[in-house]
């Protein structure tokens, strides 16, 4: 049987005129990564904040491992680890200085120097935290958010402002976490990370969940199907995929079928071969969740977090 | 073994301040500053005189013995300005503010018994010490009658000193200067870390643990003690030497200084929830510290103010504090000491709880 150890129900948080989440129900299984996806204003950073009892719900509720945070603040704090987004420690600490000073925070805690292993920071123990670069900066935050051994981790954008190298790092460090049966709660708004780490992702826009559950059921539900692309078509070849009845668009020279009969992939095959239609390539591509994001608000997910 | 969060913190927290260098230096540098600009200017040590310009057109031994009566002063500087110089232009020219003319048959009138002579006193009424020279000038003319009268003095005044009769104006200035650190260390001490862990996102980070806004301040007072202990130790030891001060810090004086520190800690948090920015901030502090700083009492007695101003000063807690100190180190009378500490202490806990409830670690709306 699966364990809950978030519910959410009927989640509303209202900031004056603004509506920042609208009434949103989840819940998250125990030894899952749990993903929020969006856009920056989605609402994302609101839901972890109010679920980390930094924020007080408008209306709503909320349980962590049973607990309500209206009446359990503390017991949910002591059993909970958080990297905020825009994460920062004590400048003048070193990096076993600040994990040491997080621990003396809690009831319960973890040996420094496991924590300090695991985040790969033993050449560093003793380096100032204001010195070092943005991703061990992360994987400080990293160790700090497991100073009290948590059952449940919320890592905020995580891997926001970081190169690749030092994304890929975070990425092993969340997959060890996962492998060690933590609950993980992620916020990104990158399309790959939730992908690749996810175990369930729920995509908000606008304070509401717009789609939820695994990667794959999201993608199936939402993706629109699968596109072949004729890349190169004649017009002997749009008119042989014409003949089939199906819903094709045509730019820059190539041509797009998108359907989620499996069916079509050998109809459209045998038509271009019987009519020696000439084009240069077929493709078969699957959606990604860019396409279910873009089909369900409209918006380019990527763009919007480049500008 | 696992301390207590507010003693976790603090020990971070003076790690940290003890690892910036400018920091020491600062808080080393402040008080010397403050000791050694206000005694100097306060103490009457050195030669400070009011410069008093004299034209003699008389040129008698009775104007010269008049002149010399006022040099025997010391308090004032007697300046010479020759006879034939334009009296009007001189005092334009060199922006002069006391100027005094002794006319001619100065001596001629005052050899006779029932002669008067006139000295002009031309004075710039805009300037303070203008009433101060005039004051001089008229009690050295008076005894200067009085010798020429060859009269009698029967009212003559013994000044002596109500405590111990070797006390000075150093050991008045520094309660208060002690005070003034205290007001200033701890409300900019406390709103300055303040702004800076919200705007560096520590907060975003402290406010997922369990310790909570009381347990940060508390350690941050525990911190704002230790810096003003250093720094009264400073101000202590350069009394003592540069300007031979007799008190000495009590018990009582060391209750008052802890219960200010918590006060105007409180004062600092409640603070920021007035202001946004670390700009707005800084100029909230300086609009409630400096009337404090001039109207409670630090640098001069509070009888010497208007009244309407010392009931503002009546409702300002540096005012008990500075009365506070000085009550004990000063007058060595701790039961009035006493009730400015009960004060402190009331004003203290009221302010350490509403910094407390009313500060945000994070703002709504974020």
């Amino acid at each position: 049987m699966v364990e809950i150890v978030i519910k959410v129900k009927d989640l509303i948080k209202q900031y004056g005129e603004l509506r920042a989440v609208d009434g949103i129900n989840f819940e998250v299984h125990g030894g899952e990564v749990f993903s929020i996806l969006g856009p920056n204003g989605a609402g994302k950073t609101t839901t972890v904040e109010m679920m980390e009892c930094v924020r007080k719900p408008t209306s709503g509720s909320i349980q962590i491992m049973g607990y309500d945070i209206n009446s359990a603040e503390r017991k949910i704090k002591q059993r909970i680890g958080v990297i905020p987004q825009d994460f920062s420690s004590n400048d003048l600490l070193t990096v076993e200085e600040s994990i040491q000073y997080f621990s003396d925070l809690y009831d319960r805690s973890v040996p420094i120097d496991e924590l300090i292993k695991a985040v790969s920071l033993e050449d560093m123990r003793d380096v100032y935290f204001k010195n070092l670069s943005g991703g061990l900066k992360q994987r400080v935050g990293i160790a700090i958010s497991l100073v009290n051994d948590p059952d449940i981790i919320f890592l905020d954008e995580p891997t926001t402002g970081l190169d690749p190298k030092a994304r890929r790092d975070v990425w092993e460090i969340v997959k060890s976490l996962r492998g060690k049966g933590k609950t993980v709660i992620l916020t990104t708004h990158y399309m790959e990370e939730a992908e690749v780490l996810s175990d369930r992702i729920a995509i908000m826009n606008h304070g509401r969940f717009m789609a939820y559950g695994t990667p794959k059921e999201i993608i199936e539900r939402y993706g629109g199907g699968t596109t072949c692309i004729v890349k190169g078509a004649s017009a002997a070849a749009e008119n042989a995929v014409s003949s089939l009845d199906l819903t094709c668009r045509v730019h820059n020279g190539d041509l797009f079928v998108q359907t989620s009969d499996r069916s079509v992939l050998p109809k459209l095959i045998r038509a271009l071969e019987s009519t020696e239609a000439h084009y240069d390539e077929l493709l078969v591509q699957r959606p990604t969740l860019e396409d279910v994001f873009l089909r369900l608000t409209g918006q380019k997910l990527e763009a919007e977090v480049k500008a | 073994m696992k301390g207590h969060p507010v003693i976790t913190d603090a020990v971070a927290t003076l790690k940290m301040y003890s690892r910036n260098r400018m920091n020491l230096v600062w808080m080393a540098i402040f008080p010397i500053f403050l000791i050694f600009i206000f005694g100097a200017i306060f103490s009457g040590s050195g030669n400070a005189s009011y410069v008093l310009y004299v034209q003699d057109h008389d040129g008698t031994a009775t104007s010269a013995q008049f002149i010399d009566a006022m040099n025997q002063t010391h308090a004032l500087d007697v300046r010479i300005v020759g006879s034939g110089v334009d009296a009007s232009q001189f005092i334009k020219e060199n922006s002069i503010t006391s100027f005094m003319i002794i006319p001619k048959g100065f001596g001629s009138s005052l050899s006779n018994p029932n002669g008067t002579a006139a000295i002009e006193l031309r004075l710039d009424e805009s300037s303070t010490a203008a009433k101060t020279v005039q004051g001089i000038v008229g009690a050295v003319a008076n005894d200067f009658n009085l010798a020429k009268a060859q009269g009698h003095q029967y009212v003559v005044i013994a000044p002596t000193n109500i405590v111990q009769a070797n006390y000075g104006y150093i050991d008045f200035l520094i309660p208060g200067v002690i005070g003034l650190i205290i007001m200033t260390n701890s409300v900019f001490y406390i709103n300055g870390i303040w702004m800076q862990g919200k705007s560096n996102g520590l907060f975003k980070k402290l406010v997922t643990t369990p310790m909570t806004k009381g347990q940060w301040l508390s350690s941050k007072i525990i911190c704002g003690l230790v810096m003003i202990f250093i720094s009264i130790t400073i101000i202590m030891l350069a009394g003592i030497t540069i300007y031979g001060m007799k008190i000495a810090i009590t018990p009582m004086a060391v209750a008052i200084i802890v219960a200010s520190t918590a006060l105007f800690a409180g004062l600092g948090l409640l603070l920021t929830r007035f202001s946004k920015s670390e700009e707005t901030s800084n100029m909230a502090i300086s609009a409630i510290t400096l009337p404090m700083m001039f109207l409670g009492g630090t640098f001069f007695p509070l009888e010497q103010m208007p009244s309407y101003l010392q009931t503002i000063a009546g409702v300002m807690p540096l005012t008990y504090i500075n009365n506070g100190l000085r009550d004990s180190m000063i007058y060595g009378n701790d039961s009035a000491a006493l009730l400015c500490l009960a004060g402190i202490v009331v004003l203290g806990i009221i302010f350490f709880v509403s910094g407390v409830l009313l500060s945000t670690w994070k703002e709504d709306g974020e």
